[in-house]
């Protein structure tokens, strides 16, 4: 690295150099790595595939290989309770599917992401890892009581409204509610992340600012396509919403 | 031309991998990061949609060296696949000097490279950049899938579909099992490195 602090680097200096970046893992490392590595790639794919596609193939796949790496891992108690959450919810994913909470994605996501890390980095102290999985079981927690608060306001209709009355009305004025509380959200995460567009944009082109950047067609382009990509996400949510009230 | 900061006497190089949608750019990003030295790592950024898409673009920079007597900074970014955002796309692209183009080798998405690489054509037009004058790598990722029984394309047909005139060096890679994505990187930043040398001289 010294030398090519010195003077211009050549190309054989340059590939040294990269070598050192890239390369610098020992063989055990590399070895324990490729262990994990195999140990998961199976689910590695198969959380891409989810990502794509919920079905009962892609879910009954996902549920026997969280039962295979349940068995494998059963003697750490740690990596098993990150199984157990993520068993928990294929099994409700793969009940609801369409209907399923929108949270209950994302949880499924980062719930992996953590085991993935607490499995192949041997780096994390166990401190660390219990402090990821307690997360994630409050997460868990937090996305059942969210569940169950949906379904008992569900149940909590006023009594001696028959079956008939109760529907149109109530049903939309609780759907105003929602949706308001999405639309207000929504103005605020539309905010945010045109501000994250902007950040970005510096980020992106340090020449610019050298150029004025709200006139740079390119940028303002972008961040309309933005807006319309955060437009489209809560439509999606709302119908959805919508969906689980129509359920109800 | 790399963005010179004569303040910092810095220069820097920025290296976009473009490629249809769900194609492995991210992916290479995540596995360069993960393999970097931790001695010298830095931050990545990443703007994911709550489907963890990349939303915006993903940005992982390095220091390599000096050149001329500048500390060279390499800046790695990905664009946003999907069809819909281009202006993302266009905008990530603005002033890039090196380019990995990340095919996805499944059967079934063979139009979607094509499609992919007549866009990254159309929007370095905007740029009024020549593709056959910028250091240009292609990478045909997801050969792990064929031990999933997963039909692929062979790198013949990958060639002669992508690569046929441009004729760039390529790889055959798995960017989630890492196979090709660190020789990917080098030889991008390799062949961008000099590229900017020989222009600086």
């Amino acid at each position: 690295m010294e030398n090519t602090e010195q003077k211009d680097v050549t190309p054989e200096e340059l590939e040294k150099r990269l070598d050192e970046i890239f390369g610098g893992e020992d063989s055990e490392t590399r070895a324990s790595e490729e262990r994990n590595q195999s140990l998961l790639s199976n689910m590695d794919s198969l959380m891409l595939t989810l990502d794509w596609e919920i079905s009962d193939e892609t879910m009954g796949s996902f549920l026997s290989e969280v039962a295979s790496l349940k068995s494998s891992l059963s003697q750490d108690r740690l990596l098993a309770s990150f199984l157990k959450i993520l068993q928990s919810l294929g099994k409700y994913i793969q009940k609801r599917k369409g209907q399923t909470h929108p949270e209950a994605f994302t949880l499924l996501q980062s719930v992996y992401a953590d085991f993935k890390n607490a499995v192949e980095s041997e780096e994390i102290p166990a401190k660390q890892k219990k402090e990821l999985l307690l997360k994630d079981i409050e997460k868990y927690n937090a996305l059942k009581s969210k569940i169950s608060e949906a379904k008992s306001g569900r149940k909590n209709e006023p009594e001696g409204t028959s079956a008939n009355d109760s529907g149109p009305e109530r049903q939309q004025a609780s759907e105003t509610t929602g949706t308001d509380k999405v639309e207000a959200s929504q103005e605020d995460e539309s905010a945010a992340k045109s501000q994250e567009a902007e950040h970005a944009e510096a980020e992106l082109n340090p020449q610019s600012e050298h150029l004025p950047a709200l006139a740079d067609k390119s940028l303002i382009e972008a961040i309309e396509e933005l807006k319309e990509v955060i437009r489209d996400e809560f439509r999606k949510l709302r119908e959805d919403f919508k969906a689980q009230q129509f359920e109800k | 031309m790399a963005f010179i900061d004569f303040k910092k006497k810095e220069l820097q190089v920025k290296i976009v991998y473009y490629g249809p949608s769900r194609g492995g750019k991210t992916t290479n990003l995540d596995y360069a990061y993960h393999k970097m030295d931790n001695r010298l790592k830095t931050d990545m950024v990443s703007i994911k949609t709550h489907g963890d898409r990349t939303l915006f673009f993903d940005f992982l920079p390095f220091d390599i060296g000096k050149i001329m007597g500048y500390d060279l900074k390499i800046m790695l970014y990905t664009v946003p696949g999907q069809v819909k955002y281009n202006a993302t796309r266009k905008l990530v692209l603005r002033g890039v000097d090196g380019l990995v183009f990340v095919a996805d080798a499944m059967e079934i998405r063979r139009d979607y490279n094509t499609q992919s690489l007549e866009n990254l054509y159309d929007n370095l037009k905007e740029y009024n950049i020549d593709i056959n004058n910028l250091p240009l790598i292609m990478q045909y990722n997801k050969i792990d899938l064929s031990d999933q029984g997963i039909p692929l394309l062979s790198k013949e047909t990958l060639e002669s579909d992508l690569n046929s005139e441009l004729q760039a060096p390529s790889f055959m890679a798995s960017a989630l099992q890492g196979d090709n994505v660190i020789p990917t990187l080098k030889k991008i930043i390799s062949l961008t490195v000099m590229n900017i040398k020989k222009d600086l001289q």
